[in-house]
This record gives structure tokens, sequence and C-alpha cells, in this order.
């Protein structure tokens, strides 16, 4: 198959294939045409009329006296786990809330090449950062992006990017900063201009004391901003996923169906991405793209840390690495993270306390030091608990019933329910999700993707998401966040609000299959296309805009609560 | 002596044509002649860590006798004597698709388990004895298997004088290479870059030859760790080596840096040197306690007598933890030389800093 995007600009409710709306002149800045892919050109077009009447709608918007309350200060309402995690009986429990201790630390260990410089071993050839912890950890561990981006400043002050004598000389500041959101950076197209949309690594071991011999460069950042050809993702706050997990496709299935006739009334579409495979669900991501966290840890060990592990296997290199800067640049037997037959972890966790690891180097140990990272990352976010929020006074509680009244909660749906479980002693004596199961919490959100329109749109496919759908984001901790929506342009609520609403440009997605007629000739015949105009928030954002400004503050002190 | 023949049997009777028989047992002189020079180009390359241009010119050798065994192996060589991880996955690579393109020939299925032999030995020794028990008379085998079976990871004395013996009686004369080829020594760029700070020498200088030795450090616990002729525990050993040496190296940095009077940089390796402290705890060895030694002197040095006595106390709580009484004996010690180091520094006693 060869997926090209294609982006047009046409009049409001107009839906029209071909080049048949040109709105050149609306943008005299661009670069000339045929320098860049022309999907690229369609899309920069689309996107700065939104941008345009994004301006509008803040400036519109900004005499009114409501504002972002901010970040909600006090106590993290998050970061631990469910107590009990296993009610069977006190030491069952205390051994699962030690496990749970283990894997948290797990999270946190922080990994170079050769595992000598810090503990943890497999860091490269490229990568975002060094620690799942390090990217999520607000307001706790397991959260999202912090207030200071680990990844322009080390904890000691010194520079990321030259972290251990690393080179990376590219510059970043055009999308990293020092109080601005970690982020990765996708590329839409490839440069034979078909679809990309993988993440390309920031930064590069060459140069670090631990890669001597590597010289592995960093993308041409600048080039691809220039070229319109890159887009930004943020880490997304893990807490609670692991009832996520628990939800059954039929629930999620039945839950969205509930509201179907409320949301085709406002124009609010909505489906499931899925797996290629066996249909079922998928539901982790920006965009829904990974069925479970396991595979949500592996893919972005692998991805964001370089760390190859059982699920991925192989070492990132960027397309047209030579070999032999492959050869100089692989340090370690692939995979880097598996299951361990030998207890490598120096420290343990008993009753609850930290000490040393009396099986250190034997083939004994708990399930957590003989698993894998990528398992002991997997079973942390199972086990963690959702955040705790905080909808208490007057306003808040009124933003919640607004919430619902304006038709937010059409798709973020407040409360799911997870599957019962058989039961301590059940299949498998399984216990330790015990805590898991049959429970009813509130994500607020359906998990189920929705177009966005051009505003947010990133022009990347993931699974069934096309360039302008995105999981309805769950809004759990909310209060606690300080970046928001895919790429974390801001940290303004109201203007997160704003930006689910886009005018009616046309995001249009073709998808072609190939044929080849005989050697050396291809060419590509249509095979299906889907056109969507506009944010399926429209009418909902505009039944925001109508709300007094009191009603406004308390919807959004009601989402600072959560 | 192997034989390549052809059997032509487009007329009767068969034709047979057999070629150059193969000299598996020394190199004709001309490639001899060429592997000197090409030694002599590849030691002409200073970089350390450029293992593929080091083996560049036995490369070129190969290529300009492509059926020769010796050139292979002599490229073989050069990758193990040289090369990392990534080199020793490049050079299996190369072989196995040099066996398919060679199917049923002795001396590329050899050329392939030799490629693997100090990746996968067991393997290759496996590999090695099947090939025999079809081409008895293939010397080479006889040789590579003599040679592993003295090493210290695979010795077996006995199978090592009987490989030996049989390549002897195959190939008079011949010699059998001392497995494995040696690493790199140790480092000695810390240790100067330390004599320089004493001698007041040039900063950046001094920073750039304390990375430029971790560096032949990590390089040197590189050439260990791809290969299975080192056992676990060595390998872990070194890794535990190597780690002292950057709290070697980092000390050198921060006292570099503070002679300067660049107090930012020094402050930033020391705050850097804390937080790596820490995932020492209960490393095997006494990891710990050593950086948290390193840390006390460095801060007493700095002046910075608060953050000097936490470590110092830290210190006070592991000597409690530690098992075994002559080690408690000689921290006990150590620590009463810190005590008096720590009480030294004016800024302890309410100085001015």
């Amino acid at each position: 198959m060869y997926d090209e995007m294609r982006y047009q600009k046409c009049p409001p409710g107009q839906r029209t294939l071909g080049n048949t709306c040109d709105s050149k002149e609306r943008f005299p800045q661009l670069p000339r045409e045929g320098l860049f892919p022309k999907a690229v050109l369609k899309f920069l077009r689309a996107r700065r009329g939104s941008t345009l009447l994004a301006a509008m709608v803040l400036a519109g918007g900004s005499c009114l006296a409501q504002k972002d309350p901010g970040v909600r200060g006090g106590v993290a309402g998050a970061g631990g786990t469910f107590h009990p995690i296993d009610n069977s009986n006190a030491a069952a429990n205390q051994a699962d809330q030690d496990f749970f201790l283990q894997t948290l630390e797990r999270f946190q260990e922080v990994n170079s090449v050769s595992g000598t410089v810090e503990p943890g071993n497999g860091l490269g050839p490229a990568f975002n950062l060094n620690s799942c912890g390090a990217c999520h950890v607000q307001p706790a561990i397991g959260g999202s992006s912090p207030a200071v981006n680990p990844q322009v400043k080390n904890k000691d002050g010194s520079a990321f990017a030259h972290l251990d004598g690393a080179s990376n000389p590219a510059d970043t500041t055009h999308f990293l900063s020092a109080n601005g959101p970690i982020r990765e950076v996708r590329f839409i197209l490839n440069p034979d201009g078909s679809l990309d949309g993988g993440v390309h690594d920031i930064f590069s071991i060459a140069g670090r004391t631990d890669a001597p011999g590597c010289t592995l460069q960093q993308p041409n950042f600048d080039q691809e901003i220039t070229n319109h050809n890159a887009i930004f993702r943020i880490p997304i706050a893990v807490f609670g996923d692991g009832l996520v997990e628990m939800v059954s496709d039929a629930f999620l299935r039945d839950n969205l169906a509930s509201t179907a006739t409320k949301r085709a009334a406002l124009g609010i579409g909505g489906r499931f991405n899925t797996n290629g495979n066996d249909g079922t669900i998928t539901r982790f991501g920006w965009k829904a793209q990974n069925k479970s966290l396991l595979l949500f840890a592996g893919e972005a060990y692998n991805v964001e840390q370089g760390v190859t592990n059982n699920l991925f296997q192989s070492d990132r290199f960027p397309q047209g690495t030579s070999d032999a800067t492959v050869t100089a640049c692989t340090f370690n037997t692939s995979p880097e993270d598996t299951v361990n037959t030998i207890n490598s972890q120096a420290n343990t966790i008993v009753g609850g306390v930290s000490k040393a690891n009396p099986n250190l180097n034997k083939p004994v140990g708990t399930a957590s030091e003989m698993a894998s990272d990528m398992s002991n990352f997997a079973a942390f976010m199972q086990l963690l608990a959702p955040p705790t929020a905080v909808t208490t006074t007057a306003s808040q509680l009124n933003g919640l019933a607004l919430f619902k009244q304006i038709g937010c909660a059409l798709c973020h749906s407040q409360t799911l329910t997870t599957n019962q479980l058989n039961g301590v002693g059940g299949n498998g004596n399984n216990t330790l999700f015990a805590a898991l199961g049959g429970v009813s919490f509130q994500p607020f959100s359906d998990f189920a993707i929705h177009h966005m329109g051009s505003t947010l749109a990133d022009g990347v496919n993931q699974g069934a998401a096309g360039p302008d759908e995105f999981r309805t984001a769950p809004l759990w901790g909310l209060g606690q966040r300080i970046f928001f929506l895919h790429d974390g342009r801001t940290s303004d609520l109201l203007e997160t609000i704003n930006a689910h609403s886009s005018s009616n440009d046309c995001v249009i997605t073709a998808s072609y299959e190939q044929f080849v007629r005989e050697p050396g000739e291809n060419f590509y015949q249509p095979f299906s296309q889907s056109t969507v105009c506009g944010s399926e928030a429209n009418q909902v954002i505009e039944a925001f805009s109508d709300l007094s400004a009191t009603q406004k503050q308390d919807l959004l002190n009601f989402l600072r609560s959560l | 002596m192997a034989i390549r023949c052809w059997i032509f049997a487009l007329a009767s009777p068969a034709i047979v044509l057999c070629a150059e028989p193969r000299n598996f047992c020394q190199p004709p002189p001309e490639v001899e002649k060429a592997f000197q020079q090409a030694a002599a180009a590849s030691a002409a390359i200073t970089d350390p860590f450029a293992a593929l241009d080091r083996a560049a010119p036995f490369q070129a050798v190969r290529d300009r006798y492509p059926d020769n065994l010796f050139a292979h192996e002599r490229y073989e060589d050069a990758i193990h004597e040289n090369g990392i991880e990534g080199h020793l996955r490049l050079l299996a690579r190369q072989y196995a698709e040099l066996e398919s393109q060679h199917a049923g020939d002795p001396m590329y299925r050899y050329l392939s388990l030799r490629a693997t032999v100090g990746r996968s030995t067991a393997a290759a020794i496996a590999g090695l004895h099947e090939l025999l028990a079809k081409n008895p008379g293939f010397a080479p085998a006889h040789r590579t298997l003599g040679e592993i079976y003295g090493t210290e990871a695979f010795r077996q004395p006995e199978q090592e004088d009987i490989e030996k013996e049989t390549f002897l009686a195959l190939c008079p004369g011949g010699s059998l290479t001392r497995r494995p080829p040696a690493v790199p020594g140790p480092s000695r760029l810390i240790d100067e870059a330390a004599r320089l700070l004493d001698q007041n020498g040039e900063t950046d200088r001094i920073i750039a030859m304390t990375i430029q030795g971790l560096k032949e450090f990590e390089w040197r616990s590189q050439r260990i760790r791809a290969f299975d002729w080192y056992s676990r525990d060595y390998k872990l050993q070194d890794a535990r080596d190597l780690r002292a040496r950057y709290w070697q190296a980092w000390p050198v940095q921060v006292r570099a840096y503070q002679k300067a009077g660049r107090v930012e940089e020094a402050n930033t390796v020391l705050a850097s040197m804390e937080l790596r402290a820490k995932a020492l705890r209960n490393q095997p060895g006494s990891a710990d306690w050593d950086a948290l030694e390193v840390l006390v002197q460095l801060y007493t040095e700095v002046h910075q007598a608060e953050r000097a006595a936490g470590k110092f106390r830290e210190l006070e709580q592991l000597l409690g933890e530690t098992q075994g009484p002559d080690q408690r004996t000689l921290r006990a010690a150590r620590l009463e030389r810190l005590r008096s180091l720590v009480n030294e520094d004016p800024a302890s006693r309410g100085g001015t800093h």
C-alpha cells in the first residue's frame, strides 16, 4: 500500500478533491512550490489558516474575565498504587506493594550506553531522554512533562545535549526550551515524498564517553521545520492506565454507542482505532495506536531511549545511515533488555523498605527483579493508581454540570468500568491485579478517535487514525498538568479548549493501492479516500463560547480540579 | 590439501578438470607480503577507536585475493583484534552471506564459523567438528579448534593436543595463534591529567584528557564485553573497574575547574557526581563507600562544609551497616582520617565561604 495525505483548503462546507480551491494569496510567505513535497505544502497552508482562526478566537476571548487557574498546587494527587492491591490478606498485599515499589524504581532507572556511567544500559544510538521517569514526572512519577525540561537541562544544571561528553550540535531551540514541554519529533513525509510519521530521535550518543568511535549525527531538524515536515508530541501521563487496559472492548463500544444520537446532533463522529491483526480496540497513545501497556512500554523503551527489547529488537538508526556508522555505534548485543536469568538488581524492597539485595548475581529473585525492564514498566503502569480529583467547590461542581450540558462529556466520558476479575484464586491464581477488577473510574475519555480538524491535525497516520484524528485525551489529572495538546503548544486551558475548534478546512486522506504493471514501472490506483472538514468539536466549542464568563470560569475551575 | 575439481559430462568419457589445489597450510609469498604492507598501514592509524579503518588494509588484501583462505582469515583477525559488538555483527553477517554464495564449499563454511569464534564460540566449536566429520583433512579447522581449546575460557588440554597434532601432521611446520587477541592496555590519560593538574596545566587540556581517558577505558571494556572469551564475573569486575575510573576522572575535573576559578563548572560536575553516587547504593564492592569518600574530600576542598558534613554522616551510617570485621576496621580508620579533614575545614567551623 502506498499512502499519501492530501490537505486541501476549501470554502466552508465544501468537500472538494483536487486543486480547485487555491488559497495561495493568503500565504504569501510560503516558500516556492517545488522545494518541498506537495503534501507538506498543502498541509502547511491549511495549518496557517487554522492558526489565524485560533488567533482570532483567542483575541475575541481575551477581554473576558475567565482565566485558567493554572496548575493546581498542593500535594500530587497521583503517583501511588492501589490500597490495597490485593485484599486477600495483609502479607499478600505487602508483597504486591513491594512489587509495585520495585517497578517504580525500575521506571526511574537512568540508562547509559554501557551501563557504567549510569546503572542502566542500552541507551541509543539515538534517543529522546535517558529514563522513563525523566519524561513522566509531573506531578509525580508516571505523569507528564515537568516545568523544567530535562531534555534541555540536567538536574545538575548542565545541558542534557552534552551529557557525558555527547556532541549533539544541532540547534533544537526551535522546539525545545528550558521551560517548555518535553517533546519527540515526527516527520510527516520521507524524503521521497512517501508517508513517514515515525519518531526521529533528537539526540545521538556520538561523543559520549561510553560511545567511543560513534559518529552518528542528529537529523537536520532546522531543515525539517523549515519544510514544515516536523510535528511534535509530548509525554502522556500514565496514571490509572491499568484500569484503562482492563476495560473490555464491548464496554467501550457500548459506551460510545450510548451517546451516538446526541453526538450526531452535534456533528460529532468517533470511532475506535483498532489492531490490524485481531481487530480489537487499541487505546494508548495520542492516536490510540497501542493495544497494551506492555506494547506501549516496549515501543517507548526502544523509540524514546533506544533500548532494544523483546518486543522491539532492533537498534533504530535514521534511514540512510551508513554501514560504517551503524557498525561503530553498535555497542551491545540485542536485545539489550530481556528477562533476567541472573539477578542484577543491587537493591530490593522488603516491607516497603529498600535494602541491599541478598540475591544479587544469583539465579533467583523477585518477579520484578527477574523480569525485563519493559515488563516492569508495564506492571508499574498497570498498578499506578488514577489521579485523585478534588471537585468539591460550588464553582467546580457547576463546571462539571456545564461540562456535561454543553456536550464535552459526549467524548470525554466521565465514567468507565473495568472487567470483573475471576477473583482471588481464580484464573491462574493471579491476585496481583485484583484491585483493577470491576472498578468504576473517571478518566473523562471514551478512548475513541475523533477528527479534530486542521487546527490540531499533525499529518500523521497511526493505525486507523488519520492526520487529524486523535484519541479523546483523558482529562483525569489535568489539574496538575503543565502542558496541553499533543504537541504541548500551550499551557493555557482556555487556549486548549479553543484549539478544539477549527475552520472548515478539509483534511483529505487518500489511500492508494500499488500495482506493478511490469518490472520497473509502477502505477497507483486509488483505493479509498476520506474527507473530513472542520473539527467534530466545533459545535461544542461554540456552546462553550456562548457560556457566560462566570460559567466558563466554573468550567475551567472544574477542569483544574481533576 | 583440498583440490577443487569440476566434472564435465557433456561428452563421453567424462572430463575431469582440476583447478590449482588450494593451499590451506600457508599463504603464498605475494599474500604474505601484502599482509606485511597491510599491517604497516593498519598500525599507522592512530585513532584508537577506528576499528574499521584498522581492518581496511586487510580487507583490501582479501578483496585482491578473494579465493585465498589466509586473506580471509587475516581480515577476520583484524576485526577480532580491533572490533567491538557492531564489528563482530558485521563480520558474522558478511561471512554468512559469503557462505550462502559458496554453498557446499568447506572453506566458506569454515570461514563463516570462524567469524563467530569469540562471540558464540560454543556453537562455532560444534560447527567446526561437524565440518571435520565431513572433511577430516581440512587443516584450518583443526588449527582453529586447537587455538580455541588452548584458551582459558574453552580450555581442554587433551583436545587441544589432538587438534594441534592433527593440524601439524597435515601442515608440517605450521603454527597456531594464541587467542584471544590482546585488548588495549588501561589508559594512562586520567593519571596524566591528574599530574598535569598538579603542575598547573591548562584546564581545558586536563578536562579533554580525562574525557579521552574515559573513552579509552570504555573502548577497552567494549573489547572485553563483546567476546565470550571472558567470563561473566570477569566482565562484571571490568564494569566495576570502569565505573571506578569515572570516579577517578570526575574529581580531576572538579579540581581543574576549581583551580581555574570556573566554579560553576566545578559545581556542575559535583552535582552530577552527587546524583550518581545515589545509584551506587548497595552495589557490590565498595563503590558507594568510595564515592562518598570522594565527595567528602571534594566538598571539603571547595569549602562546602555542610555538604561535606552530610556526606560524612552518610559514611558513618554506611559504616554501621558494614559487614565483616576487617572491612569495618579499615573503613573506621578511613572515616577517622576524613573526620579530621572535615573538622579542619574553616567553613565547618563557621567560616565565611
